[in-house]
């Protein structure tokens, strides 16, 4: 009876364990039109979304050592070339979406971070938790979202966003230039 | 006019720099003013910066690293990197040397700064050959240095850098600048923060600020490796959880958190007391211990 009874409290400390939400905090900055206006003013952007081939993004991560998440690239482009694109980034603990302006020569014009939301433990490595992008919720997820206003921590390195930002420009240099 | 607010989040200062403003104003007024924030903080990273090989800083480091055994160097200072210079002598003074801006050996030797001024390095014994801010003299925007030494401003820039950016903002405005966990606000009365004092996202204390601005330092984010080196031992020091200090200026709190965190329990109440900061320390538990 004692065995049975450690056995149960066992199995049910450990589903509780196991099926306790994480929290994962996030923070709005801009939506994609109020980016667009800051980065673009009012010029005109032309949805030009694009997607990669796996020798492109091959060659892409051969250049820079930054590995292609995804195919898709969002992007938007003015009359005159230059480029409006939205992209996630995954840190170890975020997951950040990040607005690039390029100009026609693949420069950067200016970036702005969309969104920020960390997380902790395996969440990060969860499909459905990747998939929080712009325009591509996830009810599940976003239900243990928290926004929180002002938090004073350690101070984060933003590596994984100029690695980002390089695997973009790269992007540009090898396929966007010559469309 | 309704009340307008505007959010944005750049990549500055190595890190993620926030601005929150509010205001009785049209929305394109908030977004000029935002990007004069981050206009003003991306001036202070070009003077200020280590990572920057055209800094006013790296341009002192590398006068200051060729100097001969005997020589002593002058160099006329801005007026920014003289304020922060003042102020981090000041504090190495007041704490005995448990504050000091020339660990820059230490950090690169372990990785934490790039050597793109080529320090020698290589041999513990090495890092005994460079100076200290005891050969730093700085006297009306004038440095006088009179050994071969390597500055980091990594721990105090920062703050600066919000001072300066808050400095722009209008009375009229609600602003809030947190570059990186150094916060500043210009209507502070009344207002909650969240303290983070380990990794995982729940480790959070919601506190009232007590001054304008606040700092917070950690080792959380760096694995095994810390960023705390203890000036008169060299070492890295070993610290879970996090320090904050209440102050009312970024530029305060920012060098307080580190001073604070390697000095006694005695030490860390003077120095609050002098600076009229408020220090929270709280291990990675939870337990929080207040200093003032």
């Amino acid at each position: 009876m004692q065995r049975r009874n450690f056995i149960k409290n066992t199995l049910l400390g450990l589903a509780g364990f196991t099926l306790m939400p994480k929290i994962a905090f996030s923070k709005t900055y801009l939506t994609i039109e109020q980016a667009k206006k800051i980065l673009f003013k009012d010029k005109m952007l032309t949805p030009f979304p694009v997607n990669l081939t796996d020798a492109q993004a091959e060659s892409i991560e051969n250049a820079i050592d930054i590995r292609v998440r995804h195919l898709d690239v969002n992007a938007w482009r003015t009359e005159s070339g230059d480029w409006f694109i939205i992209d996630q980034v995954i840190g170890k603990h975020e997951n950040i979406d990040l607005a690039i302006a390029l100009s026609k020569s693949g420069s950067v014009q200016g970036i702005e971070v969309l969104t920020y939301r960390e997380s902790y433990g395996s969440q990060v490595m969860h499909p459905k938790w990747r998939a929080q992008f712009h325009g591509k919720n996830s009810s599940e997820f976003l239900k243990l979202d928290k926004q929180i206003t002002n938090i004073s921590g350690a101070t984060l390195s933003c590596r994984h966003v100029t690695d980002g930002i390089n695997r973009l420009t790269e992007t540009h240099k090898q396929v966007l230039s010559l469309l | 006019m309704t009340l307008n607010k505007l959010a944005r989040c750049k990549t500055l200062l190595g890190t993620f720099v926030e601005i929150d403003l509010k205001g009785h104003v049209e929305d394109s007024v908030l977004v000029n003013l935002s990007e004069e924030i981050f206009d003003e903080i991306q001036r202070i990273h070009h003077l200020l910066s280590f990572h920057d090989e055209t800094s006013e800083l790296s341009q002192l480091n590398q006068k200051a690293l060729n100097l001969a055994v005997g020589e002593t160097l002058t160099i006329e200072l801005s007026t920014d990197l003289n304020q922060v210079l003042s102020f981090a002598l000041e504090l190495h003074q007041f704490t005995r040397g448990n504050y000091d801006i020339t660990i820059a050996p230490s950090l690169v030797k372990s990785k934490q700064l790039p050597n793109h001024l080529s320090l020698n390095i290589d041999k513990p014994n090495n890092l005994l050959s460079f100076g200290n801010s005891f050969n730093l003299v700085c006297n009306e925007g004038v440095v006088t240095i009179n050994k071969p030494l390597c500055i980091d401003l990594g721990g105090i820039a920062k703050g600066y850098a919000v001072d300066c950016a808050l400095s722009k903002v209008p009375d009229y405005i609600q602003c809030c600048i947190n570059a990186g966990g150094d916060l500043a606000m210009s209507h502070w009365q009344g207002e909650r923060v969240n303290l983070k004092y380990a990794k995982r996202s729940s480790a959070l204390r919601t506190v009232k600020m007590q001054n304008k601005a606040l700092a917070t330092t950690g080792n959380y984010h760096r694995g095994n490796k810390s960023g705390i080196v203890n000036p008169l031992t060299g070492k890295h020091v070993k610290f879970k959880g996090s320090m904050s200090v209440f102050s009312s200026q970024a530029m305060i709190s920012d060098a307080l958190t580190k001073a604070m965190i390697l000095s006694s329990k005695q030490q860390k109440i003077k120095i609050a007391k002098y600076y009229n900061a408020q220090g929270i320390k709280i291990n990675r538990l939870g337990f929080v211990k207040l200093y003032y």
